[in-house]
């Protein structure tokens, strides 16, 4: 057996991944492991709330037990667990808090609760450091879209966020209405990289401040496929990705050049995942003179290493959160 | 000392209950107006029995039917805390531990609020629920009866006893010490990492059957 005093376990059940880690203070992620609920919400188009707290509740302690055992660590042995206490859907968040509270209890180890946001903040600090501060920090997921500024791992300042639907949902829905199933973003980047963006769709809010607002391009795309019925999806597919990345890269513009001394353009959450973005985002940053941070892959999706690294942070609070299911949290609330 | 644990959590109120040998030790209630905290109930109970969270020994817990979200926190944390000390899970439903409490007086037509404006209802009989139901209560309730001479519980027992004509008594909800009382006697414990227990909700077939 490993000795766990070094590592904390972290749960994150906030949406329709189940996932479970153990991590060092470091960054250093020693066991990861995620259950999928894709399949359950396939037929359905979207997260089915109660169907995912239920996948939840079956999968959460398999996939701690599997991490454990991963890492060869004993549950009494560990620092601490950190779990995702918001924002998220409740029913989901519920089985999340009350297992790591009732673990916590059985195993004699302090819980706090992480805010999930917090959590894609510091997933570009995992397996190595990567962020130099001030870092301006652009998250881009199923459920989000913001802009923030970051003085160090926990001094956050937000500078954007949005009007309405994240850019996440966005894809989501377009992805709906030409029929590509469910979940949407990858769906949507695969059919556009065939296409070409030869329809001229609004880029909303490009021209004011740091806010996003990404349901008037969704409207825009319906209208499209209403009055174009015959329209190649792959086309109309190409130049909403193109709007929505053109929105973010110069939104991202914008802030490097109202805080000049930024050392790090981090991007983080589902949507970094698009080449588009990140080849822009390059430029812009090389623009800028900033280093360019986009973790891989596995580390920008929902997953319980970026909670676990987090909750390291919250140890060294006064009065860290408590395992408290929280469905509406902003980023600058611990 | 080998410990009974019990965790009610299918309304606003939770109760949790020690026992031993199918007797209580001690037990609170928190509510609406109390923080629902379990973790901290179960350690207040354990200090006030004198004992280590490692003596219990088995852990009962309500599955419903009840309200859902109050549910996922009693249901997740059992199956949580018997995967974290070794202990096992035993689930029983609301209507079987309102019925047990009134087993002696015939038959117990339970009805409870369900979402959209309907109820759950099931029919304690011969120590056991025998049937349950979700939907219209002006619908299950009659079903359920079946012209048979009831004592209507749950949150809707007086309506239920409206439409049947039948007696109302004073049991508005389960307790977690009828868990304790009731041991696992006959019952199979669930496997917190293959089959946790789950809560019922109106997929579950045992409304369909």
């Amino acid at each position: 057996m490993t000795d766990g005093g070094a590592l904390i376990l972290g749960i994150e059940s906030s949406c329709d991944d189940t996932a479970a880690a153990l991590v060092d203070a470091d960054g250093r992620v020693i066991a990861s492991v995620v259950a999928s609920q894709t399949d359950v919400h396939a037929a359905h188009g979207g997260v089915y709330p109660e169907l995912a707290s239920r996948a939840h509740t079956e999968a959460v302690l398999r996939v701690i037990d599997r991490a454990l055992k991963d890492a060869g660590v004993a549950g009494p042995s560990l620092r601490a667990i950190g779990v995702t206490r918001g924002p998220g859907l409740i029913g989901s968040l519920l089985v999340g808090v009350n297992a790591a509270a009732a673990l916590g209890l059985g195993w004699g180890v302090p819980v706090v609760g992480v805010n999930h946001l917090r959590g894609h903040l510091r997933s570009a600090d995992l397996e190595e450091r990567r962020v130099r501060y001030p870092a301006v920090v652009l998250l881009v997921s199923g459920g989000h879209s913001l802009l923030a500024r970051m003085t160090a791992p926990d001094a956050i300042t937000i500078l954007g966020g949005t009007r309405d639907d994240s850019v996440g949902e966005a894809f989501d829905k377009v992805a709906r209405m030409m029929g590509l199933g469910f979940p949407g973003g990858p769906a949507i980047d695969r059919l556009a990289a065939t296409g070409a963006p030869v329809f001229a769709l609004p880029r909303p809010l490009i021209h004011e401040g740091l806010e996003f607002s990404f349901s008037g391009l969704k409207s825009a795309v319906a209208r499209l496929l209403e009055t174009q019925p015959d329209a190649p999806h792959a086309d109309v597919a190409a130049s909403f990705v193109a709007a929505c990345m053109d929105v973010l890269t110069v939104k991202c513009g914008r802030a490097l050049k109202a805080w000049p001394d930024t050392q790090t353009l981090v991007i983080v959450g589902g949507v970094a995942a698009n080449s588009q973005l990140r080849a822009a985002s390059e430029a812009i940053a090389a623009e800028a003179g900033v280093t360019l941070c986009v973790p891989p892959l596995r580390w920008s999706t929902d997953n319980a290493a970026m909670i676990a690294l987090a909750a390291w942070d919250y140890l060294a609070l006064p009065a860290p959160p408590g395992p408290r299911a929280q469905a509406r949290l902003r980023l600058d609330e611990v | 000392m080998t410990l009974w644990l019990a965790l009610e959590t299918s309304t606003a109120d939770y109760g949790v209950a020690l026992g031993a040998d199918g007797a209580v030790l001690c037990d609170v209630i928190a509510g609406p107006d109390t923080p629902r905290d379990l973790a901290a109930s179960v350690a207040g109970l354990l200090a006030h029995a004198g004992a280590k969270v490692g003596d219990i020994a088995a852990i009962g817990v309500d599955i419903g039917p009840g309200s859902l979200g109050s549910l996922r926190d009693g249901i997740n944390f059992a199956n949580a805390l018997a995967y974290a000390i070794g202990a096992h899970v035993y689930a029983y439903t609301s209507f079987e531990l309102i019925g047990a409490v009134l087993r002696a007086e015939g038959p117990v037509l339970c009805a409870r609020r369900a979402n959209e404006g309907l109820a759950y209802a099931g029919l304690f009989e011969d120590g056991a629920v025998r049937r349950m139901r979700r939907g219209p209560l002006h619908t299950i309730v009659p079903e359920l009866a079946a012209g048979r001479s009831v004592l209507c519980a749950g949150g809707l027992r007086t309506e239920a006893a409206a439409l049947l004509g039948a007696r109302v008594s004073d049991c508005a909800g389960p307790r977690a010490a009828t868990m304790v009382a009731l041991g696992a006697a006959g019952r199979a414990p669930c496997d917190p990492l293959r089959a946790p227990a789950l809560p019922l909700n109106e997929r579950s077939p045992v409304f369909h059957d």
